[in-house]
Formats: C-alpha cells, structure tokens, sequence
C-alpha cells in the first residue's frame, strides 16, 4: 500500500484525528493526535490491509531549536566565547516534544513513520504498548529520556537511568546536575560538554 | 513530576506448575525466594540485573534491569559531527563493531541521499565492507557459540571458538590497527585499504573455516547433553517474536523468514549466492534455543560463503572513499535505516536540520528489544533454562545500555 | 599398616609398648602418610586438570611458575590460598561456615582408611569396608549443606540443595551398582575382592558382562556423587556463581577444593578396586615385578584422567534431568542387573 493510500485509510476512520502527512520524501510520515493514538495504532495493526505487526523503533524528539529550514541553532558542535565557556543557548522559547513509531508490516511489505507532537507543558501520549508489547521498552526509554507520559502503560519506570535521577537527559534544554546522590558531576567535563 | 508505577510484588506459590492445594500447602509456611541475577553474575553476559523471583528451581518472573553500561550515546551524537560519532557506534555491540560503524555509515549515507546529495561508495569499498563485514559477523556469531556452551557447562567450546576469532581479529588488526575498536568504516566508504597480507589471510581463513564449523557441530551441536537442555526450552514463537521486535537470529529462529541483508538488500548483498537461515525446529519446538543457537551456526557457513564468493568476485584495487565534502553537513531530513548486524536489526533514526551534528540520532538496538522478550519467556523455566535462555538471545549489554 | 605394624614390635623403644598403643601410632603414621599422599595427588590433579583442559581447549595451560611447563604451579597456588584475605560474610552461621570445608574434606579422606593400595598396604582391613567407604564419602554431602545454609547467601543455598538432592539420590544408583559384585565375592573386604581377580585381564570384574554394566552405573553415579561436571549442579558456576562455596576464600576454599579432589580420587580408588583388578597387572608373571601401589595408582589416576576429560567434554544436565536419569533409567538398570545376577547365581 502507498503511502498516500495508508493515508486516506486512516483519514476516513478517524478523520480530525490525523493531523498532517508528508509524502514525496525519502520516509513519509503521518502526524496524529496524540490522545487518540492507541486506537490508531489497534487500527493499523488489526486491518488486514495494513497489518502493521512490528513496531521497529520509537524515538522521543525535542524539537527545541528545530528548523526545519535549515538554519537551526544546532548548526555548529559548540559555541564558545572567547574566554572558554560555552554560549548559553536561549531555550525560553517552547517547542513540542514529539515521539515517532517506525511501523513495518512484513506481510505487505510497506513501512510507515507515525508521528506525535505534545506540549512541553503536559507532555502526555497514549500508549501502544498493549498493541506492540515491544512498545512498552521503547515507551519507557522514551519516558527516562524525554520525561514524556505514555498514558495506560503498565509500568512505566526509568529504564537507562537510576530511579532516582532527575531531569529528561535528552530534552534539549537539560542542564547536568551538579551532584547525583553523593557523587559531584561538576568539573568532570560533563556538565559542561552537554550544554550548548 | 510523573508518578511512577512500581510492578505488584508477585504472589506467594505463583508458579507455573506447582500451584497446589493439599495440606503440604495449607500447612507449611512458603515463600517465593527473590534473588538479583547480576549484575556481576557469570552467565549475564555483561552487566545485566535479572531481578528473578522463584519457586523453588522454578522462575516465577524474571524483571531485566538494564542501564549499567549507559554512556549517554544519543546525547553525544547531538554534539559530534556525522564522522565524529562513528566511533561511538564501536562502543555499543563490541562483538560486531564493524557492523555497527557499517550501518551508522549506511544510514548518514542514506541521510546524505535522501537530501539531494550525491554519495558514490567506490565498488572496491562495497566489497571490502562486505568482507569485513561478514567477518566480523562470523567473529561475533563464534563468541556466541562459545558462551552458549560456557553457559550450559561446557567449556571447550569457547576456547574452540576463541581460537578461530583470533584469526579474524588479527585480520582486523592488519586492517585497521585496532582489535575491538575498530572504526573502520566512514561515512563513505571505509578508511583504509586492505594491505595484501590481510587478503592472503581472509583467503586462507576462507579455506579452513568451514572445517572448523563441522568440529564444533560434533563437539557441541550434536551432544544429547546439549541437545537436552537446549531443545525445547524458551520457545519464542513467530507471533510473539515479532510483538516483541525480536529481530535477527531470535526472529528467524521462529521460523519468520525475514533478514534485512535479502528482503531489503543495502550495499551488495543482491549480489551473492547464500541462503536466509530459519529455525526449523528439529530437536524440538520451532523457536527454541537450540534452533536460536543454530541459526547462528548457519549463518556463520552463509556468511562464509559470502566472504569466499566477495573475495572472488573482488574488483581492482581503487579508491576506497567516496568523494565527500570535508565538512560534512547532511541536507534538512530524516531517516530510519536499519541493517542486518549479527544480533539484530541495528537501526538509526537520524534527523538533521542542516547542521555539522545531527539534531537527533536515536539508536534502536536488536538486543534491547531481543532483552524484552525475556518478561514474557521466563516465567515457568527453570534456572537452568533461563541461563540457557539468556544465552541463546545473544546479548551485548554495550548495545542494550548504548 | 600391618607391615608397618610387624616393623614397630622389632624396634627396641616401640616394641616395649603394648599393642594397642603400637597399633594407635602405626595407625596415625598410616594415616598422616595417605593424608600427605592424597594431598600431593591432589595438588598433582589441580595441575594435570588445567594441563589436560589446555590440551583440549588448544592452549597450554600454566607454563611459568617451576620453569618447566608450570610444574610448581599449585604450589603458587598454595601459597597464594593461605595469603588470601580470608572473608566471613557478615550474616554467615559462623560455626556452619567454618566447619564446613573440615566437614568436606574429612568426609572425602575417611574413606582412604580402607582403600587396599596393595595386599599389606590398607589402613583397615575392614570386613564391611566397601560400606563403610560408600557411607563416609556420602558424609560430603553434609558438608555442602553446611556451606551453603551458613554462607546466608541465596545462590550457595541453591548449590546446597541441589547438592543433598543428587548426591543422596545418587547413592542409591552407586551402591546398587556394587552389589553384584558384592554377591559374587561374598564379601564387603575390599581387598578380598581384589584378590579374587587375581591371574589373567579377563578375571578382572569389569571384563565380566553383568559387572561392566555396574562398572557404567558405577562411574557414572560416582562422578555425580563428586559433582563433576555433566553433574557439577552444586556448583554449576554459570548458573549458581560458584554454588555452595560461593562465599568461600583462601583456605577454606583451597580446603572445599581438596575435599572435591580427594573425593574424586576415592571412587577412582574404589572402581580400581572392585572392577579394575586393583594391585594387579593382569599378567600374572609381571605381578612380581612391579610394585602393588604403583599399579594400583596408575590405574585409579587413569580413571580420573577420563572423569577430567568427560569435565572438558560435556555440557551440563539439568537438575529434573540429572534426577530423571538417577531414578527413571539408572536405578531400575542396577536393580535389573542386581535381578538377573542373583537368578544367575541361584542357577549356576
């Protein structure tokens, strides 16, 4: 199945759930609303035309500083100034957070790149995890990472980091902690190599 | 902050097989017995912690606990440039370096094309991908082989299967100077040219491998012993493997008939004569760990042939790097590119917005999801069969933690 | 002992003293002699176990400490035992603790009493001595419950039960296994049984049909009774970490070693004897010339070299697997055999 029929299967089902699509470049994909994603993606699986049976990978996106013109902030590795220290990029504006399912169905043989945008504010998404167990992992890594909630997932812990550690590492605007429990993180090198 | 849901502890006498109701059980007191597998325990293959909860020598549930060996990778990809990263894509499977360099290259290359620009891998470097490549998958394919029977108690095996990595390493070492770390591979074709030498010994390692494998199909394969404990133990089927994302060995194990490297050629894979390896369940269950653990010996005969027919087909001596600008910067994308590494599908989800670094570089690690399926086989195996299991997974903590 | 014995009522002081006190001291000579004996082969074992692991695992083995092919190597690895740290977990039942390697090692080297080295060197010439050996290697077993409830850790417990499990039950297969032969000589004196395979190779029991089937049972059943591996389950260091003495180090853990090769050497010792002809060459005119230990040793060190290298070989049962075999096809083997035997004898 296309693309552009994948599309218009999912338009008619659930119409204002589907947000936007792009097509006509190397991996299309579908943007859709973020609440409504569990039955969208039941949808995908369970119709016998589309039959999406693996979900290959999830990844949580912050598109803090995102330009998809191409003129982003994150043009160059580091900024420094001239004395050294690395130039405090602005993060005030807010930007979404965005988590992105890569579906493949081995039985048609047709991939699809299913997209989600939520708020910085109340970063929330419905999980799949009872559609793709595998999704309940990636959900969790997405959580420890980007501090994003998969609504309706069963466990949803830190799976990379300690329980206890406190920040989403790879939100664009996380800043390093100076201490973790007793052990200081400051002057390692760390801290400072994470910030832009 | 989100609340977090911390797992119901499981319930007393839960497991499989020995819920009972007689006076025994009314009367005398029982207690699961929860023990931490790892993370410093022989058989985790790393630095996995198996949270294990047993009945006896029973698992009533088994919980990974992973993130030991994390390094930050995708935040350090966000701050390296396309050519700086390769060599932490070493760092995650160190069993099959070279695959993993292979497929991070592919996938910038890829980036690289769907953006417009042009990226013309010489033909002579396919072919020394192609070769490195599979070596490499042999190498990490001989260590599982060789852990699986440390697992199961026997311990020549390893050293057995040791002593042809050797071979392949010293090739390595010729190649590119490093044994384990390799980066070998670059965006755009491969760093250095093979010297002489090392194409003398990929041929003579060609014409002495497939011996090797009969040897350790007698010592190992072949064995009752090892036929028991394997056979018929942590059956991972079609449905539940692909519900999972196991992919690799695991997947084809199940009898699904899917690898990358034929449904989805990349490089020159289209150009070779060998066959995809299924589990056909002949000791037992169609997915158990015997035909995970034979899987992997198949394919190690496959990827021979491979090598024995890219070093045949080897074209003259050239350019081994693309023309590529210095200073690379990937057009506006992104890309999800997936190839087929000894453990899995090793892909990576590359989104540039036009800078020198990637703006975001999600690793998905076959052995990550491969990990995932052990909730689900565990419980109702015995210890025994859960090292057995674990081993037969193939795992690579470097790559699960990344 | 009873040369040892007869030499101690020439010597002018000795000879002075009652008898009983000569037979004591004649008796802890012998015993501190097969105690330095067993010790030595056990040191020689722990080198010839990593020499024939090497050869079959394509590499060398020690090669440095003593010069030549790493002769002095348990040696090294004696003294690096007694300076290691020796570590008591802290929630350790500490008299279990401490007194399991004693209770490992006593159990594997009380039976050495009645091993019948050669026709005047036995250190009891017991007339039950067969039994009394099977029921003191058999006390090994307690010590590996000792260690692994009073290491307070988890992984020894396992080792520990799984160890009671399969050496009590193996006992079963072990001794069934011996009986036939017990029958044929009509006795439990070892070194009676010895005598009666005196003369040609094909008087030895194991060249008897019905008695090589119990020498099979017997050496496997022996090698699960030793926990060696495809039945090391105890230890079962890939699953278990190191089983039952997982929380040991330095010398208790050197000691749970020896014990492991002392008792190996003892049901090499006692095939040697009930199947292998003991002292005897099996030709008789060479009878003569060599002498009795020697043979005797040779052929149980034989016997170890195969349990060694079945170790190198195979993989590892599992414990229904290890439990199945004992109960569902060893034990009605030997009971079979045992059946067939007695109707044989009533018969003929």
């Amino acid at each position: 199945m296309t693309h552009e029929q994948i599309h218009q299967r999912l338009a008619q089902r659930f119409g204002a759930a589907i947000l936007d699509s792009k097509d006509g470049i190397a991996q299309p994909w579908i943007l859709v609303d973020p609440q409504s994603l569990d039955e969208i993606a039941r949808f995908l699986r369970d119709e016998h035309d589309l039959a999406f049976e693996r979900s290959l990978c999830i990844s949580g996106v912050d598109y803090e500083g995102y330009d998809a013109a191409g003129k982003g902030k994150h043009r160059e590795i580091n900024q420094y100034e001239e004395n050294g220290t690395v130039r405090p990029v602005d993060f005030t504006a807010s930007a979404d957070l965005g988590v992105v399912y890569h579906l493949e169905s081995l039985a048609h043989r047709h991939k699809l790149a299913l997209k989600v945008r939520v708020p910085r504010a109340k970063p929330q998404v419905a999980s799949v995890g009872a559609v793709w167990p595998t999704a309940l992992w990636g959900e969790r890594e997405t959580y420890d990472m980007f501090g994003i909630e998969f609504l309706g997932h069963p466990d949803l812990r830190r799976i990379l980091l300690p329980e206890d550690w406190e920040g989403w590492p790879l939100r664009k605007d996380y800043q390093m902690p100076s201490r973790y429990r007793d052990i200081p993180l400051e002057g390692l090198g760390y801290s400072e190599g994470f910030k832009r | 902050m989100i609340q977090r849901q911390t797992p119901a502890p499981p319930r007393a006498g839960s497991g499989v097989g020995l819920e009972r109701d007689d006076d025994i059980a009314r009367t005398l007191k029982s207690e699961l017995l929860h023990i931490n597998m790892g993370p410093q325990h022989p058989s985790t293959h790393g630095v996995l912690r198996l949270f294990i909860t047993t009945d006896g020598e029973i698992v009533s549930s088994a919980i990974p606990y992973i993130g030991y060996l994390h390094r930050c990778a995708e935040k350090i990809a966000e701050g390296n440039t396309y050519h700086q990263y390769v060599i932490y894509t070493d760092r995650m499977d160190y069993l099959a370096a070279m695959n993993c360099n292979w497929t991070y290259c592919l996938a910038v290359e890829a980036l690289l094309r769907a953006g417009g620009m042009k990226v013309e891998i010489p033909e002579y470097a396919e072919y020394v991908r192609v070769i490195i490549g599979e070596l490499n998958r042999i190498a990490s394919h001989l260590i599982a082989f060789g852990t699986y029977g440390l697992d199961l108690g026997a311990m020549t095996p390893f050293f057995h299967a040791l002593r042809e990595r050797e071979v392949i390493l010293n090739i390595f070492e010729q190649v590119c100077g490093a044994r384990l770390m390799y980066s070998y591979y670059d965006v755009g074709g491969v760093k250095w040219d093979i010297p002489d030498e090392a194409l003398e010994d990929i041929k003579r390692f060609c014409a002495m491998f497939e011996r090797k494998l009969d040897e350790y199909n007698t010592l190992l394969s072949e064995n009752t012993i090892f036929i028991e404990r394997a056979a018929n133990v942590g059956v991972i089927d079609a449905q539940t493997a692909l519900a999972f994302g196991c992919t690799g060995p695991v997947l084809r194990a199940a009898g699904v008939d899917w690898d990358v490297r034929r449904h989805e050629p990349y490089s020159i894979y289209d150009r070779f004569d060998w066959k995809v390896c299924l589990g056909r369940g002949e000791k037992g269950t169609l997915g158990d760990c015997w035909d995970r653990y034979m899987v992997r010996m198949r394919e190690m005969e496959q990827s021979w042939r491979i090598i024995v027919q890219a070093v045949d087909k080897l074209p003259a001596r050239g350019e081994v790097m693309a023309a590529l600008p210095k200073n690379l910067k990937a057009p506006v994308g992104e890309l999800y590119f997936r190839a087929e590494n000894p453990k899995g599908e090793l892909g990576f989800y590359i989104i540039s917005d036009g800078g020198a670094v990637p703006f975001r570089c999600k690793t998905r690690s076959p052995a990550f999801h491969n990990l995932h399926v052990l909730e689900r086989v565990a419980p109702g195996l015995m210890i025994s069969d859960l090292v057995a299991t674990v081993g037969s997974l193939d795992l690579v903590l470097g790559e699960i933690d990344r | 002992m009873d040369w040892l014995l007869a030499h101690f009522s020439t010597l002018p002081l000795l000879g002075g003293l009652p008898y009983s006190a000569q037979a004591g001291l004649a008796m802890g000579v012998y015993g501190a002699v097969v105690l330095v004996i067993v010790a030595l082969a056990v040191m020689v074992f722990s080198l010839a176990e990593r020499k024939v692991a090497g050869f079959m695992q394509s590499r060398y083995g020690p090669m440095y400490v003593g010069g030549w092919h790493g002769i002095l190597q348990p040696l090294a690895d004696g003294i690096k035992f007694l300076l290691k740290e020796d570590i008591a977990p802290a929630a350790a039942d500490k008299l279990l603790w401490r007194a399991a390697p004693i209770a490992v090692f006593t159990g594997a080297f009380m039976g050495y009493a009645v091993i019948p080295w050669g026709p005047s060197f036995v250190g009891a010439k017991l007339d039950m001595g067969l039994f009394y050996a099977f029921a003191t290697s058999s006390l090994v077993v307690m010590g590996i419950i000792m260690a692994g409830w009073g290491s307070n850790n988890k992984w020894s417990l396992y080792g520990a039960m799984r160890g009671a499990a399969q050496v009590i039950s193996y006992e079963i297969p072990l001794g069934l296994a011996v009986l036939p032969v017990i029958m044929g000589a009509g006795t439990l004196n070892m070194g009676s049984i010895v005598q009666r395979q005196a003369g040609f190779l094909w008087n030895w029991n194991v060249f008897n049909p019905l008695f090589a089937i119990s020498f099979v049972l017997y050496f496997v059943s022996a090698m699960a009774e030793v926990n060696r591996i495809p039945f090391d389950l105890p230890e079962s260091e890939s699953e278990l970490v190191a089983g039952y003495h997982t929380e040991y180090t330095g010398m208790k853990f050197a000691f749970m070693m020896l014990g492991e090769y002392a008792d190996m050497f003892l049901v090499a010792t006692i095939a040697t004897a009930v199947f292998l002809g003991g002292w005897w060459t099996g030709i008789p005119r060479v009878d003569h010339f060599v002498p009795a230990p020697v043979i005797f040793t040779v052929k149980a060190v034989a016997l170890v070299f195969i349990m060694m290298w079945l170790r190198w070989t195979l993989p590892r049962l599992r414990v229904d697997q290890l439990m199945h075999l004992c109960w569902k096809i060893f034990i009605p083997i030997a009971l079979g055999n045992l059946l067939l035997y007695g109707l044989i004898r009533s018969v003929i």
